[in-house]
């Protein structure tokens, strides 16, 4: 008797082949990141220059087009 | 500087990237599409919440070696990293007891906790760090980039979590890092730069939604922030669920911290860093945070560790 293959592995399946195959595409956009690792940075001495000032408000940071806006980080 | 901006959900929250318009507005709007769809392709690879992703395709896969794409050899190479930076407290092979905690299914729009109810639930408990697995599962997931491999018994399941946010906040700043100035906020990730890049404001957000902790000037490099409020919820034994495991305890952790806001080169890195200073706990989250952070303590006091009052930084350099 003929074995019938899932449906849900056969969806699953094809969905990865087409997000492989876009992933392909977009990665040879600029043709830069592909093939090199980002995953393991080196231990740096040199921080990022920063300052502190507790308690300040957020800026609205919504607009289309803007000069050096603020950003925010948060938990997601 | 003048920049375009283009905000959309991916990565369980709020996405945007912004680019510098010297190059024409066009251009920037080109870019802005792309980055788009670059950013929603690695969620739609590496979530772990859809059977289709290549994730999820891996940990169902029974075979010790299995194919994969440049994008989840990064994945699983910044897994292995994780760890090891860490000292294990970052482990990314947690999902059996990350599901077990009450996350099997994404929580997008779920919220978490409010403060009083969260109070309740720590009230009485004693903080303690967080300890690594003596297993280490995380040691046990390699890379073969020649044979495009990823290598792991098949019983050890890879959770992308934040890695996720943030490879792809790092990817899509390479892409970007030719334009004057650029901003990757991937839900929350942070990364900034540009050939020209400019000093921006950046609002550390309160735990509980309430007023901003803190600001920092900043005009390159990575901030994230690792928390256990936002995405907490109560178990059936109405303990304290959250997403950042004890790995030694198979448990969420609770080490008296709230949020940890990290810097650091990447985003990939600040990830980690962030998490890693939240599970060691308040006593030992400078060893985590080489390049500056920012704690919030269960009593609501925050706290700047800046980089140069950091002993781990002179041993480095040393």
């Amino acid at each position: 008797m003929q074995k019938r293959r899932d449906p849900r592995k056969a969806v699953a399946a094809f969905t990865a082949a087409v997000l492989a195959s876009a992933w392909l595409a977009v990665a040879a956009w600029g043709g830069r990141e592909s093939a090199t690792p980002v995953s393991a940075p080196s231990a740096s001495t040199s921080a990022p220059q920063t300052e502190s000032s507790p308690q300040s408000s957020a800026l609205d940071n919504s607009a289309g087009s803007a000069d050096a806006p603020s950003m925010s980080t948060g938990q997601s | 500087v003048n920049e375009a901006v283009r905000t959309f959900r991916c990565f369980g929250g709020c996405v945007s990237v912004r680019v510098s318009t010297e190059r024409g507005e066009q251009r920037a709007a080109s870019s802005l599409r792309m980055a788009e769809l670059q950013m929603r392709l690695i969620h739609g690879m590496l979530t772990r919440f859809e059977p289709g992703s290549e994730l999820s395709r891996l940990n169902a896969d029974p075979r010790r070696a299995v194919p994969a794409s440049a994008l989840l050899l990064e994945l699983a190479a910044a897994v292995r990293w994780a760890g090891e930076i860490s000292d294990g407290l970052v482990d990314p092979t947690l999902l059996r007891e990350l599901e077990r905690a009450g996350y099997a299914a994404s929580r997008e729009g779920a919220a978490g906790l409010d403060r009083r109810e969260f109070i309740a639930t720590i009230e009485g408990l004693a903080p303690r760090p967080a300890v690594a697995d003596r297993q280490a599962r995380w040691r046990a997931v390699g890379v073969d980039r020649e044979r495009e491999l990823v290598l792991r018994p098949p019983e050890v399941a890879l959770d992308g979590g934040g890695l996720v946010k943030g490879l792809a906040a790092d990817l899509l700043g390479r892409r970007l890092s030719d334009y004057e100035s650029f901003a990757v906020d991937a839900a929350g990730d942070l990364l900034l730069g540009g050939t020209a890049a400019p000093e921006r404001t950046v609002v550390v957000r309160d735990p509980f939604g309430g007023r901003p902790v803190r600001e920092l000037r900043l005009t390159g490099g990575a901030v994230a922030t690792s928390g256990i409020t936002q995405r907490s919820w109560l178990r059936p034994d109405g303990r304290l669920g959250h997403h950042l495991i004890d790995p030694g305890r198979g448990e969420p952790a609770w080490t008296g911290l709230l949020q940890v806001t990290a810097l650091a080169r990447t985003a990939l890195e600040a990830e980690v860093r962030a998490k890693a200073a939240l599970l060691a706990g308040a006593a030992r989250a400078a060893r985590y945070l080489p390049d500056g952070g920012v704690l919030v303590h269960a009593s609501g006091h925050s706290e700047e560790l800046a980089p140069a009052a950091i002993p781990a930084l002179a041993e480095r350099a040393a």
